[in-house]
Order: C-alpha cells, then sequence, then structure tokens
C-alpha cells in the first residue's frame, strides 16, 4: 500500500508538483527559524554566562567623572574580595589629565562648536578660547577590560596589569595624533611611560583613551588606594544577588552604588530575545502552514478518491492500511519538500539569521546608547561637576563620555551588541533529522482528520451509489 | 455452508422507516451457482451488503461456514471479506492509476501474499478470464467494458473465496458480452467449487444458474431449483 500511495503522486503532476513547492518553501522557514532560534538562544545563553554574571560596584552619588562624593578604595575591594561566590574582582580607576607640559600629549578630540559653547557657558567667555580637550586615563587591574570582541590590540603587547611598571596601552586615535608606536615613551604627570600597544577599542570615544596598570596610575596621580569602579565576577548567575546583599552589608549601601549586569545585560539582548521570539513563532507557523497544506490536499484527496476508498474495503482492505496509502502518499511529497526545504534553509539561514539580527540590533545600538546619554544627564542635570585639585578641569565630553563610562561601568553593552555581529547558525548533519521531523510533523497535523475520514467511508453506500 | 435466517434490515430516511429486507430466509450449498432476481430498490444490493458483511441486519442472523457473521468483530469482518468474499461491481470499480495486473494482486496483497506469488497468480487468473499478457499490462480507462469485468473477475478471485458476490454484473455490458460473463462465472463455480451468488434484474441471467431467487419489495420467495433441493427453511 505504500508504494500505491508513493506512485498516486504521479496521478495529478501539476498538483504534487506545487504541493512540493508550497511545502518545500515551508519547510524551508521552519529550519531557517528553527536554526536561528537555536543560534540565538545559544548566543544569549553565552552573553548570560560570561557577561551576567558581573556586579559592578561605584561610589554612591557617582558614575565615571559625575557625580560627588569619596571614590571606594582598595581596602574595601579587599574586603569583599574573599566573599563566598566570587571569582575575579576586576579594579578601574578613572583620571583625566589636560594636555601641556606635565603631559606631553596632543588630544585627539577637536573640541567643536559643543565643547566651546560649553566652555564659554563655564565662564571662559572668549570667543576666540579654544580648550585643549582633557585625555581619559583608565587604570586597570585585570586584563579583561581591554580584552574580548571587539577589541583588537593593533602592534605592541599587553602589560601585565597587575605590575606598576611604568607602561601603557594607548587608543590608535592617541596614537595617530601623536604619531607613537609601540616601545616610544610619553609623559603623564611629569611621568616617562613606555608605550606597549597600540589598541582598537572598537568605538571612537574609547581609542582616544590611555590605558595603565592600575597601580601606575595610582601611583603616578597620587590616588594610591583609590578605585573608580570594581568589577566582580561571580561564579554563577544565581549566586548574583547573594553576593549583592553581602556586598551591601560589608559595605554599607550608603557608601557604595550596586549595579547587577543583569539588567544591563537583559536591556542589552531584549534585541535578541526579540528576534529569538518571532523566530519561534515563525517555525510554529511554518509548521502549521504546512500541516494546513496538507490537510487540505488530503482532505481533498480523500473526497476525490471516496469511492475508490469504499470499493478497497469491500475487497477487504483494512481502515490502517488505506490509511497507510494516503499517509505514504502525503509523507512522500513532504520529504520531497523537506529535501528542498532543507537545501533552501541551509542557503539561506545565516543571511536571514543576520539580516535579522543586524536589523533589530542597529536600531537597539542606537537606542541603548541614547538611552544611556540621556539617563546620566538625568543623574547630573546641574551640569558636570569640577572636582578639586589635581584632576583639574574636566569636560563634560558629551554623550560620548556616557558611552564610555556606561561601557565600562556597566556589562558593556558595546561588547555585547558588537557580540551579535558574529551570530551563525551552525549547519551539520542534524539538519537533515530536522528537516525530516518537520516534514513528519507535518504529515502528522495534515493527517489526523483525512484519516478519520477514511474510516467513516461505508463501502455499503459506494456500491449501492452505482 | 451459508445459512440466512430471518433477517430485516431497515433504514431511517428522516421520520420514516423503509423496510430493504424484510424477514428474509434461505440456505445454499457451497459451489451452488445463484442468482437473485429483482427490480431496482426491491432490496437486491443490500441482501448482498448484508453478506458481504459491509453492513449488518436489524435483525436475523447471516452463518458462514460455520461462523455467525453478524456477531464479528471489526477486525475479523475485514479479515472475513477479504480471505471469504470476492465482490464483483456493475460498475467494476477497478482503481484506475493501477494497471490489470495490479488490480487483481490488490486483494492479495491485502492478506500479505509475497510479491512473487501474487505476480504469478495475477497472471495465471487473468490468462483464466481471458486478459492476454499485453492488456494485464495496461490500465483500465484502456480496456473494454468487458475486458474491466473479466479483471474484476480475476480480482474478486485472488484469495480463494468461498463466495463469490456479484452485483448485477452484466448490467453496463450488452447482451453478448453479458452472456460470455455469465458463462465465465458459471465455468469457474464449476471448476473450483466456488459458491456465486450474482444479482441481476436481466431474466435471461437466470438460465444458467442453478437456483434463482425472485425479491420483491424485500421479501424473498424460491423461483426456480435444477437440482431441486429443498432451500427455502
Ligand atoms: N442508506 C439507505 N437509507 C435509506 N434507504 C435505503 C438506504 N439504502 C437502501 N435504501 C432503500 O432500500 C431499498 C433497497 O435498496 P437496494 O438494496 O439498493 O435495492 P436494489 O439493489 O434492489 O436496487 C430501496 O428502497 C432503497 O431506497
Ligand atoms: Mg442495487
Amino acid at each position: 500500500m505504500i508504494l500505491h500511495g508513493i506512485k498516486n503522486i504521479m496521478r495529478n503532476t501539476a498538483r504534487s508538483i506545487s504541493i512540493i513547492l508550497i511545502l518545500s518553501v515551508s519547510i524551508g522557514l521552519a529550519l531557517i527559524m528553527f536554526l536561528s532560534y537555536k543560534a540565538i538562544n545559544e548566543k544569549i545563553s553565552n552573553i548570560k554566562s560570561s557577561i551576567g554574571n558581573t556586579i559592578t560596584i561605584t561610589p554612591a552619588g557617582s558614575q565615571g567623572f559625575e557625580g560627588g562624593g569619596n571614590p571606594i578604595t582598595e581596602t574595601q575591594v579587599n574586603e569583599i574580595k574573599n566573599l563566598p561566590n566570587i571569582v575575579q574582582v576586576t579594579e578601574t580607576l578613572l583620571a583625566t589629565v589636560n594636555p601641556g607640559s606635565e603631559n606631553n600629549l596632543k588630544s585627539p578630540i577637536k573640541a567643536g562648536t559643543l565643547g566651546k559653547r560649553f566652555v564659554r557657558f563655564q565662564g571662559y567667555n572668549n570667543p576666540n578660547f579654544s580648550p585643549s580637550v582633557p585625555i581619559v586615563i583608565t587604570g586597570i587591574s585585570n586584563e579583561s577590560t581591554i580584552t574580548g570582541e571587539g577589541i583588537s590590540l593593533t602592534s605592541g603587547k599587553l602589560f601585565n596589569p597587575s605590575s606598576n611598571s611604568n607602561v601603557g596601552i594607548i587608543g590608535t586615535n592617541i596614537a595617530s595624533s601623536n604619531n607613537l608606536k609601540a616601545g616610544d615613551t610619553f609623559k603623564l604627570y611629569n611621568t616617562t611611560i613606555t608605550v606597549s600597544g597600540v589598541i582598537n577599542m572598537g568605538t571612537r570615544f574609547a581609542n582616544d583613551g590611555i590605558y595603565l596598570p592600575i597601580s601606575t596610575l595610582q601611583n603616578i596621580s597620587g590616588q594610591q588606594n583609590d578605585i573608580s569602579t570594581a568589577t566582580i565576577t561571580v561564579n554563577s548567575i544565581t549566586n548574583v544577588n547573594s553576593v549583592i546583599s553581602q556586598i551591601n552589608s560589608k559595605l554599607g549601601s550608603n557608601n557604595i552604588d550596586i549595579t547587577s549586569s543583569q539588567a544591563t545585560v537583559s536591556s542589552a539582548i531584549a534585541p535578541l530575545e526579540s528576534i529569538k521570539n518571532v523566530s519561534l513563532y515563525s517555525l510554529i507557523g511554518s509548521l502549521i502552514a504546512g500541516s494546513v497544506i496538507i490537510l487540505l490536499i488530503m482532505i481533498m484527496t480523500v473526497r476525490e478518491r471516496k469511492k475508490e476508498i469504499g470499493v478497497l474495503k469491500a475487497i477487504g482492505a483494512s481502515n490502517f492500511a488505506i490509511t497507510m496509502e494516503f499517509v505514504s502518499e502525503s509523507l512522500t511529497l513532504t520529504i520531497i519538500g523537506a529535501i528542498l526545504g532543507i537545501i533552501i534553509g541551509i542557503l539561506l539561514a545565516n543571511p536571514v539569521l543576520s539580516t535579522l539580527v543586524n536589523t533589530s540590533t542597529n536600531t537597539s545600538i542606537q537606542s541603548s546608547f541614547q538611552g544611556t546619554g540621556i539617563s546620566s544627564r538625568g543623574v547630573n542635570p546641574g551640569g558636570p561637576i569640577v572636582p578639586s585639585g589635581r584632576r583639574g578641569i574636566v569636560f563634560n565630553i558629551g554623550r560620548g563620555a556616557s558611552r564610555f563610562i556606561s561601557s565600562i561601568t556597566g556589562a558593556s553593552t558595546t561588547k555585547i551588541l558588537s557580540s551579535f555581529k558574529d551570530i551563525h547558525t551552525i549547519i551539520n548533519f542534524y539538519i537533515l533529522l530536522y528537516g525530516v521531523l518537520a516534514a513528519l510533523i507535518i504529515t502528522i497535523l495534515g493527517s489526523v482528520i483525512p484519516v478519520l475520514l477514511i474510516s467513516k467511508v461505508s463501502p455499503a453506500e459506494i456500491i449501492r451509489g452505482e | 455452508m451459508i445459512k440466512i435466517d430471518n433477517i430485516t434490515k431497515k433504514f431511517k430516511s428522516g421520520d420514516s422507516t423503509v423496510k430493504a429486507l424484510d424477514n428474509v430466509s434461505f440456505s445454499i450449498n457451497k459451489g451452488d451457482f445463484v442468482s437473485i432476481i429483482g427490480k431496482s430498490g426491491s432490496g437486491k444490493t443490500t441482501l448482498l451488503a448484508l453478506m458481504g458483511a459491509l453492513e449488518k441486519p436489524t435483525e436475523g442472523s447471516i452463518v458462514v461456514d460455520g461462523e455467525d457473521i453478524t456477531k464479528m468483530s471489526d477486525s475479523k469482518l475485514i479479515k472475513y471479506r477479504r480471505d471469504k468474499i470476492g465482490f464483483i461491481f456493475q460498475q467494476y470499480n477497478l482503481i484506475p492509476n493501477l494497471t490489470a495486473l495490479e488490480n487483481v494482486m490488490l486483494p492479495m496483497e491485502f492478506a500479505g501474499v509475497k510479491i512473487k506469488d501474487r505476480i504469478n497468480r495475477a497472471k495465471d487468473l487473468l490468462n483464466k478470464v481471458g486478459i492476454d499478457s499485453t492488456k494485464q499490462k495496461r490500465k483500465p480507462s484502456r480496456l473494454s467494458g468487458g475486458e474491466q469485468q473479466r479483471v474484476s473477475i480475476a480480482r474478486a478471485l485472488g484469495n480463494r473465496p468461498s463466495l463469490i458476490l456479484a452485483d448485477e454484473p452484466t448490467g453496463n455490458l450488452d447482451s453478448t458480452t453479458g452472456k460470455s460473463i455469465i458463462t465465465l462465472l458459471n465455468k469457474l463455480s464449476k471448476s473450483n467449487n466456488t459458491t456465486i451468488i450474482i444479482v441481476t434484474h436481466d431474466i435471461n441471467m437466470t438460465k444458467y444458474t442453478d437456483i434463482t431467487f425472485k425479491i420483491t419489495d424485500g421479501k424473498l420467495s424460491l423461483a426456480k431449483s435444477k437440482k431441486d433441493k429443498s432451500v427455502l427453511s
């Protein structure tokens, strides 16, 4: 009977071909969506497990250069370093210097209209005044701050972040505006620093910066013991909240602000989550569409061949045998459709996925930057704070600063978003299995009602109908 | 070998009930060639459908080879139809996309006969009913009515049934062809000792059969018996 079913395909070739084409599109789509779903899901869990388990501690009421209060100290960090479930603590210290004799560097940033207007507003009411923009220096205790996806060392090598030697990594923009390369030296706080490498951080603002071992920066800037941000990696996402409460009880929630990266991560991966849902719905939708096609076709054929079914029953066929004939007919159509669908899936899965991811993350990159820009202004409605002492005049470098700060204080939204770019579906032998699985699901779903119709056909009515 | 006892078949159509068969009883022996004659609507097809287990009677019993088919389970009924009964229809009812040979092989396929044996037996049967090997490869649409009916006879014989039920087998054929079909059935019944019941409204066909029943408005009566047997019980 199975062979008869397969042969039956030839009874109406035009119809069979169109069914196969429609099914191949629906199976192809189902596969693409399934592969995308899997790839996105994997990405999400990667991101969550690699970044979602971090906690950031900043001094209460401040973010980056903005806000007031006292910096957190190495002493405080040491108090919490040995709490259970903490895997790693990464400390950063931010400082800014103005180009000058103490610091023989040119800022790669032009103040521009916004900068000048801002300086005038600050009281330097001289239209010809052309301010030089300060340079941001970041002290780091761990390589992870300047490594990762989207970041590359263009020359030289990384320094040992736990040393206190006078070495530094400079952003590509600093390197080009000062003609510096690995091995050259420059001066910061009157101290000679050797360029150990040039780094491309992936964003223009971060490429305008300089990175030093945190001890070095503490020493030369006279900020011994100070830390701007401590990023704590917890061994598992599930322990993040307990670690947060332990830190709060150790350090007192009045002295520090704690941000868990989970919030950042979930807002950063929100577009991925929505594509994931879209692909899930499309997967289900295309399977249902395929099933409905098979359902309608089978209902049509059962009706058309009602008399034949009655005759087969009268000459001794079981319902099962007749059902097998019809199911094998539609299964064959679906499998041919699946083979074509698999080809479509293999060819289009990656292009479709990257289109999906790119269109929705491009908008989200913009909105997330705008979001941080607005929110840090909100925190700081009165404009920039000009701290006293050695840090000198601090410009509000505008949205760029917020961007940069949020990217190191938060869980590097930029890193996450740029990692979306290399999302790929995994195409392997299993795609065949999934294709066949899709075909089976479609056939089974599409066959239930026709099978009932087959069992309802009465052979007596058929022979009397003559 | 077939004993029909007081069967009644009622159909409900709307408010009224139609008695298609009214208290019918008869018995026939193995190898009998039986005709049932009656006008259209008299209940002939209904009687065949009951004997072929396509329907159940409202009342009464049908005992074939010692088993009451009105009390059989569905799965036993499928086997009964497959192994004991051969159906021949007025419209031939061959499967249009299968060749003559494949049509004949079909009931044997349901019975699980091996493909080689199926082919051999189907060829044998087709040769016996006068369909040569070139015509065996043809689809029904390329065979004449008489040829199609011969193929359907061969199909009915596939599983060596003990009872062949033919519902107006000559109804669509001209009288010469019809005659040749009846002679063929007669020959088969004699050579294989197969019981054959044909239903017809053509009085001419009754002269080939051993026993003839007449059916009028669902009531059965004996019209003629060559063997002079007592068949009405
Ligand atoms: N499914 C049914 N519902 C109602 N009446 C039926 C049904 N089948 C048959 N009948 C009636 O039963 C009677 C006998 O029908 P049938 O056995 O087909 O007659 P015949 O084959 O002798 O022409 C007819 O009056 C017919 O209308
Ligand atoms: Mg009839």
